[in-house]
Parts: C-alpha cells; sequence; structure tokens
C-alpha cells in the first residue's frame, strides 16, 4: 500500500467574500507517482493546488472546514516557509515566478529563503539541475531562454529544496508544443523518482497513459475519474467546398518586425491571401513572427516594405493575454463596449446576450471580468472582441489555458463568424485546433510563411527525445 | 568589482553632482561616470534608452528656467509681459543656469546608470547590506516586473485600437492605462504568492554569492568617498564652488583641487572589465 | 598594441582641442567695456570712496562712450567692490576694499555704502536708484561713503581736481586696492585659483577676503565680485601707482584651473567618444 504523502479530509473553502465554496467536502489521498488533476476553467484546481502548499487559506484568506495533512505537516496552520521545504508549487505564468534574472541565483532563491550553508547551497542547485538534465543552462540570463526552459527553471528551483511533493498548476498553457513536451516529460521523470507530482493541465494526453492517479475537479467537488472519461472527442471537420473564394486580405511582398540578429526584418518577403469565410491557421514556433504577422496584419504595426489590404468592416484583434484589456464593472459592458463602438447597432443588448451565450458566459454576465478564472476571462475577453460581424478576425493563441467546454464554444463561434462571411486568422500552437478548424494552414519559418498540409506536424529545429505526443485520433 | 562597490561609487557620484551647481565640475562627473558606463556595459546592452532620457531631462530643465526666470542681464528674446509666468525677458543667464540644472540631472543619472545597467537584479541584491536586504529584493524583483509593463501596455492599446478605441483627450487613456495598472497589479501578486510558495518569510536569508572585496573595490571606494568628502568639506569650509550667473553671466570658478575629485570618481572607468560575469 | 596608440591619439586630440577652447576662453575679453575703452577717451568722470575710517580713495576714469553707468565707472576704475542687485532698483554697492569683510545683509544695518553724484562739478547729491541704474557723462564724478545706518548720510569729500589733467597720475591715498588681479570676472570663488601670468599683487588677498568671508547660504543671491581688468586701468590713463607693473594688455593670463578643468574634460570626453565608436563598430 503506497504511503500517502497528502491527505485531505472534508476540505471546505471559499475565498474571501465569495458565496459558493471554491472546494467542497473534498476527500483525496495523494501518494507517490503522478497525479493527474482535470476539470473546467474555475472548477477549483488552482484552488486545490494552493491547499497542498498552505498558499490556501494563508496567502489568500477566506473561511476553511476540514483538516488536511500534507508531507507530515498541517497546511491549515503550519507557517508557509516550513511548508515550503516539503511541498513546491510551479506556477502557469512563467514571466511573474522569476525573482531573479540569472538561472543559477533563480534555482537558489528558495535555498537562500531556508538559510543554508553556502557549501550546501551550491550542492543542491547542481543537483537540481542535474536530474533535469539542464545544466547547460547554468550561466544563462532567465530572459533569453525559451518558455520551455524557464518553466524547467522554475521546476529545478521548486527541486533544490527536496521537497516530498511537486505540484505544479497548468505549467504548459503558454508554451509551445515543443516546450511542453519538455516540461511533461520533467514531470514524468522526476515522478518516477519516487516524488508525489500532481499536475493540473488542459492538454493531457501525453500524461494519460502514465498517470497513476487520475482526479477530476468539477464545481468545487474532487473525485477520481477514468482515462476513458478524459480523453477529449475530437470534433470533425465540418467539409469546406473548396470553391475559389475571392481574396479579402492579402499581404504582398511583406517585411515586417523589428530587426532581428543579422540585420534583417523578422519577416521578408511575406505574400499571402485570405477569402471571406475561410479560416487561416498559423502555426511555428514561439518567436516565428506569428504575432508580428498578425499585428501587421491588422494595421497596428506598419510593413516596413509591401503592402497589406483589409476588407472593409471592422477587424477583431485578439492579443495574446487577451484578460489584460478587461477594466470594466462587468463582462455585459465589456461586449457591449466592443458593439457601441463599431457603429449604430439596431439591438446592443440581444447581441450582447447573444455572444454571452455562445460563449457559456451568461451566468457570468454580471461579474466583475478580472475576478474570474484564467479561462473564463478568456472567453470573456473573447466574447468582447468577436462581438459584431467583423469582417476580419485575428486570433493570436486563443485557446492558452482554455477547458474544453471553451474550446468547443470558441470552434462553434468561429464557424458562425465564418458562415457570416468572416474571414478568420488563428495563430495558434494547438495542432488540434487548427486541424479542426482551418482550411488551409501556413507555417512561419526562418521568417517566410510556407502553406502546409493542415494537420501536419510542424517542423521545429530539434526535436527532443522526450515521450511521443500522441496524434489525436481523426 | 563588487556590487557593493557600485552602490557606494554612485551614491558618492550623485553626492558630488548634487553638492555643486557648477557646470564645470557637473560635467566632469557627467563625462567621468559616462567612461564608466561605457567601461562597464554588458555587450549587447543598448544605450539609446537612456541617452534620450538625458537629452530630454536636460532639455526640460533648460527650458522650463529661460520661460520662468526673468533675470540676467543679457537679453535673447521677449514675450509679452502680461503673459502669466513666461512673460518678461529671456535671458541667457536664466538659459545658462536651466541648463546648469539640465547638466546636474544627467550627471546625476549617469552615476546610477550603472546600477541597472551593469548589475544583475541579484547583484543589488547581494549589495545591500544586512537590514536592507529586503529592500534590495523589493527592487530586484520590480525591475523584473517593469519591463514587462511597456510589453503590456503596447498589447492593451493594440488591442484596445482594435475595439474601436481612439486617443481622444486625456479622459480616453483610462481605457487603456487602467488595464495595465490592474495588470500591474495583479502581476505582483502573482510574484509575491510565487515568492511566499517559496519560502520568503520574515526569517533571515543566507546568501548563495560569495562576497569577493579584492584591492581593486577598496581602491574605488576610496577614491569616490574621497572624491565626496572633497567636495562636502570644501562646501562646509565656505570656499565657494558655486556659481550664480545672474545677473550677468560669467565663467564659473574652476579649483584644481576639485578637478581631480571629479577624476577621481572616473577610477571605474580605467580598470579592466570583467565580463561574463 | 595599436589599441593603446588609439587611446593615445584620442587622448592627445581631446586634449590639443581643449587646450585652444581654453586659451581662446582666456583670451577673450571679459567685459564688452574694455574694447569700447581701449585707449584714452575724451570723457572723463571721477570716483571718490570714502571708507568709514575716513581713507579715502580717488579715481579718475576716462571712456570713449557718451556715458557710463556708475556700475562701469567703478570696474573701470580698479576699485575692488561687490554689490547686490535688487530688482528695478539696480546694483546697490555693498562692500568696497574688504569694507565690511563679512556681511550677510546688504545694505547692512548698522553702517551701509551711500551712493553720491555730482554733476559738472556741482555739489554730491544723495542717489536714489542703484549704481548701475545711474549715469554720468564727461565731467560727472560718483561718491560712495560709509555711513551710519541712521540718520542723513553727510557727503565724501569734494570731486573736484580729481580729473584735473587728462592723463595726470592720481594720487592714490590709501593703497590696499587690487592692482594686477586676474581679468576675468569671477565670482566669490575666485579665491582659489592663482592667476599665471599676471603678476601676483600683494594686495590680491585683500580682494580675496571679500569672497572668503562672506557667509552666506549657498544658493542664496551672490553678490558678485568684481575685479576690473588691468588693462583698462592703464588704458584710461590712471597710472597703476603702487608696484606699477602692467599687465598684459588685451587680456590677462590663462586660468591655471580652467586649463586643468580643459584638459580633464577633453581627456575624458575623447575616451567616452572612443568607447562609443567602438561600440557601434563592434557588430552587437
Amino acid at each position: 500500500m503506497p504511503r500517502s504523502i497528502a491527505r485531505l479530509e472534508g476540505v471546505t473553502y471559499w475565498y474571501p467574500g465569495d458565496a459558493p465554496p471554491a472546494l467542497s467536502a473534498v476527500d483525496l489521498e495523494i501518494g507517490p507517482g503522478l497525479t493527474v488533476v482535470a476539470g473546467g476553467s474555475g472548477g477549483g484546481k488552482s484552488t486545490l493546488l494552493r491547499l497542498l502548499d498552505g498558499l490556501v487559506p494563508q496567502f489568500h484568506g477566506g473561511r476553511i472546514a476540514g483538516s488536511a495533512t500534507v508531507a507530515g505537516l498541517d497546511p491549515l496552520r503550519t507557517p508557509i516557509p516550513q511548508l515550503a521545504q516539503r511541498v513546491g508549487l510551479v506556477f502557469q505564468d512563467v514571466e511573474t515566478q522569476s525573482v531573479y534574472g540569472t538561472v543559477e541565483r533563480e534555482v537558489a532563491f528558495g535555498l537562500e529563503n531556508a538559510t543554508l550553508p553556502r557549501t550546501e547551497m551550491h550542492e543542491r542547485v547542481d543537483e537540481a539541475l542535474a536530474s533535469l538534465s539542464i545544466e547547460h543552462l547554468r550561466g544563462r540570463r532567465l530572459a533569453t531562454l525559451s518558455g520551455g526552459e524557464r518553466q524547467r527553471v522554475q521546476l529545478a528551483a521548486v527541486l533544490a529544496m527536496r521537497p516530498a511533493l511537486v505540484a505544479l498548476d497548468e505549467p504548459t498553457s503558454q508554451l509551445d508544443p515543443e516546450g511542453s513536451e519538455a516540461v511533461l516529460a520533467a514531470c514524468l521523470r522526476i515522478a518516477r523518482d519516487g516524488r508525489a507530482v500532481v499536475v493540473a493541465e488542459h492538454r493531457l494526453e501525453s500524461l494519460l497513459a502514465s498517470a497513476d492517479r487520475l482526479l477530476q475537479v468539477e464545481g468545487g467537488r474532487v473525485s477520481g475519474t477514468t482515462e476513458a472519461a478524459l480523453r477529449r472527442a475530437v470534433v470533425s471537420r465540418t467539409s469546406h467546398s473548396p470553391e475559389p473564394l475571392e481574396a479579402a486580405w492579402e499581404m504582398i511582398g511583406v517585411d515586417a518586425g523589428p530587426a532581428g540578429p543579422r540585420g534583417a526584418a523578422l519577416l521578408e518577403g511575406i505574400s499571402l491571401a485570405g477569402g471571406a469565410g475561410e479560416v487561416v491557421a498559423l502555426v511555428g514556433p514561439n518567436g516565428s513572427g506569428k504575432t508580428t504577422l498578425l499585428r501587421t496584419l491588422a494595421g497596428l504595426l506598419p510593413a516596413l516594405m509591401g503592402t497589406v489590404r483589409r476588407p472593409a468592416g471592422r477587424t477583431a484583434y485578439l492579443p495574446q493575454n487577451p484578460g489584460a484589456l478587461l477594466h470594466l464593472p462587468s463582462v455585459r459592458a465589456e461586449v457591449e463596449l466592443t458593439l457601441r463602438r463599431a457603429g449604430p447597432a439596431p439591438d446592443v443588448t440581444a447581441s450582447a446576450g447573444a455572444m454571452m451565450a455562445a460563449f457559456g458566459l451568461t451566468h457570468l454576465a454580471g461579474r466583475y471580468p478580472r475576478d474570474l478564472s484564467s479561462g473564463e476571462r478568456q472567453r470573456a475577453a473573447l466574447a468582447a472582441t468577436l462581438v459584431g460581424s467583423p469582417a476580419l478576425v485575428l486570433l493570436d493563441e486563443p485557446t492558452r489555458g482554455m477547458d474544453l467546454a471553451a474550446r468547443r464554444s470558441l470552434a462553434a463561434a468561429v464557424h458562425s463568424l465564418t458562415e457570416r462571411g468572416s474571414a478568420v486568422v488563428i495563430a495558434t500552437h494547438d495542432a488540434d485546433l487548427a486541424t479542426e478548424l482551418a482550411d488551409r494552414t501556413i507555417e512561419l519559418r526562418v521568417g517566410r510563411a510556407i502553406e502546409v498540409e493542415p494537420g501536419a506536424t510542424p517542423q521545429t529545429a530539434a526535436t527532443p527525445p522526450a515521450a511521443a505526443t500522441p496524434q489525436a485520433p481523426r | 568589482m563588487s556590487p557593493r562597490t557600485w552602490l557606494i561609487w554612485s551614491l558618492a557620484a550623485v553626492t558630488v553632482a548634487v553638492s555643486t551647481d557648477n557646470p564645470v565640475y557637473r560635467g566632469l562627473v557627467a563625462l567621468a561616470a559616462l567612461n564608466v558606463l561605457l567601461t562597464w556595459l554588458p555587450p549587447g546592452r543598448r544605450m539609446k534608452p537612456l541617452a534620450v532620457a538625458l537629452v530630454i531631462a536636460a532639455a526640460l530643465a533648460a527650458l522650463i528656467n529661460v520661460l520662468a526666470s526673468h533675470t540676467g542681464a543679457d537679453v535673447l528674446a521677449r514675450l509679452p509681459s502680461d503673459w502669466p509666468l513666461v512673460g518678461g525677458a529671456l535671458t541667457l543667464e536664466s538659459l545658462a543656469f536651466g541648463s546648469d540644472v539640465g547638466l546636474g540631472l544627467v550627471a546625476a543619472l549617469l552615476a546610477v546608470a550603472p546600477l541597472s545597467m551593469v548589475l544583475e537584479p541579484h547583484d543589488v541584491v547581494d549589495a545591500m547590506p544586512g537590514p536592507l536586504e529586503r529592500t534590495g529584493i523589493a527592487v530586484a524583483t520590480s525591475l523584473n516586473l517593469v519591463s514587462g509593463f511597456g510589453r503590456t501596455f503596447t498589447a492593451v492599446s493594440d488591442a484596445q485600437r482594435m475595439r474601436g478605441w481612439r486617443p481622444r483627450g486625456i479622459r480616453s487613456w483610462s481605457e487603456v492605462l487602467v488595464p495595465v495598472v490592474l495588470t500591474a497589479i495583479e502581476d505582483s501578486v502573482l510574484l509575491a504568492e510565487a515568492m511566499e510558495a517559496r519560502g520568503f518569510g520574515a526569517a533571515r536569508r543566507t546568501s548563495y554569492a560569495a562576497t569577493r572585496w579584492s584591492r581593486v573595490d577598496s581602491a574605488v571606494v576610496a577614491a569616490a568617498l574621497g572624491s565626496a568628502a572633497l567636495f562636502i568639506g570644501f562646501r562646509l569650509a565656505g570656499v565657494a564652488i558655486d556659481w550664480y550667473p545672474y545677473p550677468i553671466l560669467y565663467l564659473p570658478p574652476i579649483n584644481p583641487a576639485l578637478v581631480a575629485g571629479c577624476l577621481a570618481l572616473a577610477l571605474p572607468g580605467f580598470l579592466p572589465a570583467e565580463r561574463g560575469r | 598594441m595599436r589599441r593603446w596608440t588609439r587611446l593615445l591619439t584620442a587622448i592627445l586630440a581631446a586634449t590639443a582641442v581643449a587646450m585652444a577652447v581654453a586659451a581662446l576662453a582666456a583670451l577673450a575679453p571679459a567685459s564688452p567695456l574694455v574694447s569700447s575703452c581701449a585707449g584714452a577717451g575724451p570723457n572723463h568722470a571721477a570716483l571718490v570712496v570714502e571708507h568709514g575710517d575716513g581713507s579715502t580713495v580717488t579715481r579718475c576714469v576716462s571712456f570713449a562712450t557718451a556715458s557710463v553707468s556708475g556700475e562701469q565707472l567703478l570696474d573701470l576704475s580698479g576699485v575692488a567692490w561687490s554689490g547686490e542687485s535688487f530688482g528695478s532698483f539696480g546694483e546697490a554697492v555693498c562692500a568696497v576694499d574688504a569694507e565690511p569683510a563679512h556681511y550677510s545683509t546688504c545694505p547692512g544695518k548698522d553702517s551701509y555704502w551711500a551712493a553720491f553724484v555730482a554733476r559738472g562739478g556741482g555739489p554730491w547729491q544723495l542717489t536714489s536708484v542703484g549704481v548701475s541704474t545711474l549715469t554720468l557723462s564727461d565731467g560727472d564724478a560718483e561718491g560712495l561713503r560709509y555711513v551710519p545706518a541712521a540718520g542723513s548720510p553727510a557727503a565724501p569729500p569734494s570731486s573736484v581736481g580729481v580729473c584735473a589733467a587728462a592723463g595726470a597720475t592720481a594720487t592714490v591715498a590709501v593703497a590696499p586696492t587690487a592692482t594686477a588681479p586676474p581679468a576675468t570676472r569671477t565670482s566669490a570663488g575666485a579665491a582659489g585659483t592663482a592667476s599665471v601670468g599676471a603678476t601676483a599683487s600683494p594686495s590680491a588677498p585683500a580682494a580675496a577676503t571679500v569672497s572668503a568671508g562672506e557667509s552666506f547660504a549657498p544658493g542664496v543671491t551672490a553678490a558678485t565680485t568684481h575685479t576690473s581688468t588691468a588693462a583698462s586701468a592703464s588704458a584710461s590713463g590712471v597710472a597703476v601707482g603702487i608696484d606699477g607693473a602692467p599687465a598684459p594688455t588685451g587680456g590677462s593670463g590663462i586660468d591655471f584651473g580652467l586649463l586643468v578643468a580643459a584638459l580633464t574634460g577633453g581627456a575624458l570626453g575623447g575616451l567616452a567618444l572612443l568607447r562609443l565608436s567602438a561600440g557601434r563598430r563592434r557588430p552587437s
């Protein structure tokens, strides 16, 4: 019988000021090995993970009932610095986790807090870097690393404390496929070493086969679940008749973007076009220029050379961190703002209501958008951006942090937009989304755009020999 | 050079720049600090934002003074006297004095520039004496966050623009600034949470980096403190080291000892810079 | 090795430039009045200064323009004085020849310098304007007397006869005035600079004490110490009595401090330019 490292009994937790509890009567046991936590956005996954290292309730406040033991300590009462030596937590956002600027010091930060003597600190840093095979990153500055590398550095920082339990809250949501693979492979590795590893994720396929335990968190309730239930049903592609479309937007011989290391612009000689009602997917690794291309197409970035033509009518643009643009008191207000700005509309309230319903936000219509969970915020921002009838829709990583329900809403919204004649361009890492929705796929490689087969895996510079990503069954 | 040496040098240079308003000394301090910065700047760091900031600061100081102060014997131009604040004679002396103030700002900015352009955030932490260490960490982590604000601002203004926002007067900017500020606050909270989760509490901390102190550090600290002491000493002794160009412009008094003091501040600029720290 | 030669060349070039600038600055006339009064002019005005102890200094000053201000007259006379400006009133005299050696207010509370003007050889009249606003033409005289603050001030000795003969040697009643001071109009800080080239006069400390002794807070309106050009003194026909050493015409010697500063600034600037250009050429 594997010993349990964490045990929760009857835990119910309310965030400060909230009426419905974020966690309800949670009973669970976590032992060594890999535990995968799945669940819809806003369901309580993040809260559960933060409970394990005492951030809930000690950092966030609120009320709690029930009892918990993690690695022999009581997370409800033990001061967090003590818990931090037994439980480690890796967060979703890469940039707001880093304290220092260099890898070595970042990994040592927790050790400094634990007032370890210097020789032992050096030893542990070496050990942590070696356990993830990232010694080659030792002297680097964090800002020069890719997202996947940075998350692994954060994981090493946690491992240096030699914790009994490591929790990761959606660590790959901002990463491209290569980075995600690397991070999840690292999780598997440390799980096999005998630690308890708890990973909350939406993109689970690579972990399902190796998971020792599967949990579903929905509406604050935690239950065990099975692999079959978690395997996503893929929405089959609706067939598009390949009729010749008139180009609604085009870029001819466009150079754009900041100068790269060799002096040439990031994007060179881009010539693309798309038609009304057509969905074009833009794929490629982080830093290849997808955002630059979208911004140039939107007109936010002047093209250094060439011409850009947009269709008449409104262009909708969803940036990479869409939650950042929300600031009005309610979701409804945000959606209505865009409608009113777009021009005189017959019935703003009804259109707004319809949009929110399409994204499953009706019950959240009156809530302050920044209070919502990250997936809910994503949906709110999408609703606020796509409302009305934009002629051109540009989406930059729309599925970041989204759960299955949200992805379905997005797919449905895109379909209805194309049916009304909008041209859609989506920049995404998500191969499944591209397969589902795109009529054409363009890959950005070394500043040039190449048309590829929809659904093909984009070529990357070096594929790490990590666990193979299983292709979604068609 | 040890981070603590940098801190002491910067403070000494700022003290000198502030303790006198003689443009000759301020100019020399600025040149000394510029040399130091150029010697120690890591490859690939761009000077342009700093240069822009310096030019703006100096130009603004000169402009404000020439418009607001109307004394001086050499009149360059006249504005109608009934204009509020700016009405009256625009004189060479007030331009000169304003430029002097600008020069002081430039010197002070160049003196503190190495703290952010040469040092890493963890160096700032290492430089702090024990009781101030947590302040050092706050400064270091905020440096990390601040670099993200520019990107947030661009992203938010792009997105709002596409939703139909146009900059139309001050009040309309709230639609961009409020989300940026909110995002900044949230990022700070996320960072605080992450730091807490890694044990950053009230207890004492040990230091990963060994404090290294060499003869070079002693020399630079001695030179910097000596220079600051020299200027303060001259001021306290009543030997006037100031320059007040009213009512008529004249060449500022120059004391060779104080010139030597300014040169002492340039010492780090003549040392071989260690790269790849 | 090449790097060092380049460095050295840059420093030498910058230093040469700096020295040229310094020389030009030193040679430039400190006051535009020098050129206008170079050579004996047709117009004369007298200056009479009576100190608190009764000693008197008289000067005859010649000028080429139709009129000069009282301030310019003082400058041309070679008397060391300092004053303070008071808006539309103009410049008030605060100290002459180190009397008072220290002052905290100007005009002083106990005693102050009263200014008089005598037009065309007539009697003294108390002026109600500052010396900078006062204008004097040929045959006028300016008087300064150090008087107690209370009561109506008595006039200084008569100015008749001071300018009796153009070019005649004026008697210098009491000696201690600066005779060959540096050319530049300096503020109270010239104390520290040694003058190179000009004969250091034994009375230079007199000028210096005025500045070193001033006990005002830095940043407050500084009184400007006016030291006149020795060149103008000789040009105006007043024989410099005591040591007779003529100052070099056309400007004073090079200020040592200025030279040092120019050299240092040139070197540092040159180095900075060198580093900037090296950085730009290096492919980043």
